[in-house]
């Protein structure tokens, strides 16, 4: 009996060589490096805050003058949206906002104007995706101006 | 993409924007048409803005767009589509670079489109004047 390899041997060998030269060397990052934060949570976490503290501003606007309803409704409601678009992504719970004293249509107009900065800031730091969902609310609450009259 | 093919979509979308705007001024009234050259000003410094960013670099003008206005409320409804086209493609510079003077420069493209789209939508009397999410397709 011959020990000499076969040819099906030798071809298989050459094979299995080929895989392993394929395999990537590269390894994942080793699980002993110290995570870092990820900076959209705290992100996305002042910018639902935002969006709640306009919510509540726009409640009490609602109660205190419901004649203004057809105005500030659908507005309110894109701050829903907005909030939902930032609880989709790395959300923490954003904490109770408190109803502010201010319910007029000034102090809307006030609020929507620091939020659009606030956001517009937030999206130059934010990784991509979290980028585009900021600046489009910076947007949204840039325009409410003109809604607000 | 990169930031130069980024920025050339926003181009051609002001091309557009300064086309439209010269088409659909004839159908406002005076008060409106002064709205509508401002903003038509407003996207010639915006393009001239991303000329100068892109230098050699830029497109070559020259598109020909199928577009025509025959009523003051079509005219309105162009200026609102022009306005959203410029948004979708500053909100693309926003979400495909990490350069923050051009995300910031994206996002104030955005809301300033967003802010006219809203003012047209007013004008136009129909339907909301605001959206949740400008910019997005």
């Amino acid at each position: 009996m011959s020990s000499r390899p076969t040819r099906r041997v030798l071809l298989s060998a050459g094979a299995v060589g080929l895989v392993a030269a394929c395999t990537p060397s590269h390894r994942p990052p080793s699980a002993s490096r110290p995570a870092r934060p990820d900076p959209d949570v705290a992100l996305t976490a002042a910018a639902v805050d935002r969006e709640l503290t306009l919510l509540a501003a726009y409640d009490a606007a609602l109660a205190a003058t419901p004649a203004l309803a057809s105005r500030l409704a659908p507005l309110r409601s894109e701050h829903a949206e907005h909030l939902m678009a930032l609880r989709a992504g790395p959300a923490p719970v954003g904490s109770a906002a408190t109803s502010p004293t201010p319910v007029t249509r000034t102090s809307l107009r006030a609020a929507e104007l620091a939020a659009a900065a606030a956001h517009a800031a937030a999206a130059v730091t934010a990784s991509d995706r979290l980028a585009a969902v900021l600046a489009s609310l910076a947007a949204s609450e840039a325009s409410h101006q003109v809604a607000l009259g | 993409m990169s930031p130069s093919t980024l920025l050339a979509a926003v181009l051609e979308a002001e091309h557009a924007a300064i086309y439209g705007y010269g088409l659909l001024g004839a159908h406002l009234d005076d008060a409106t048409r002064r709205t509508a050259l401002a903003a038509f000003d407003a996207h010639r410094a915006r393009r001239d803005d991303l000329l100068a960013r892109l230098g050699a670099g830029a497109p070559a003008t020259g598109a020909s767009y199928d577009v025509a206005v025959h009523s003051p409320t079509e005219a309105l409804v162009l200026a609102v589509a022009l306005e959203e086209g410029v948004g979708v493609r500053w909100l693309d510079l926003v979400g495909g670079t990490a350069d923050q003077a051009l995300r910031l420069l994206g996002v104030g493209g955005l809301q300033e489109t967003a802010v006219r789209a809203a003012h047209w939508r007013r004008l136009r009397g129909t339907g909301p004047v605001t959206v949740a999410f400008p910019g997005r397709r």
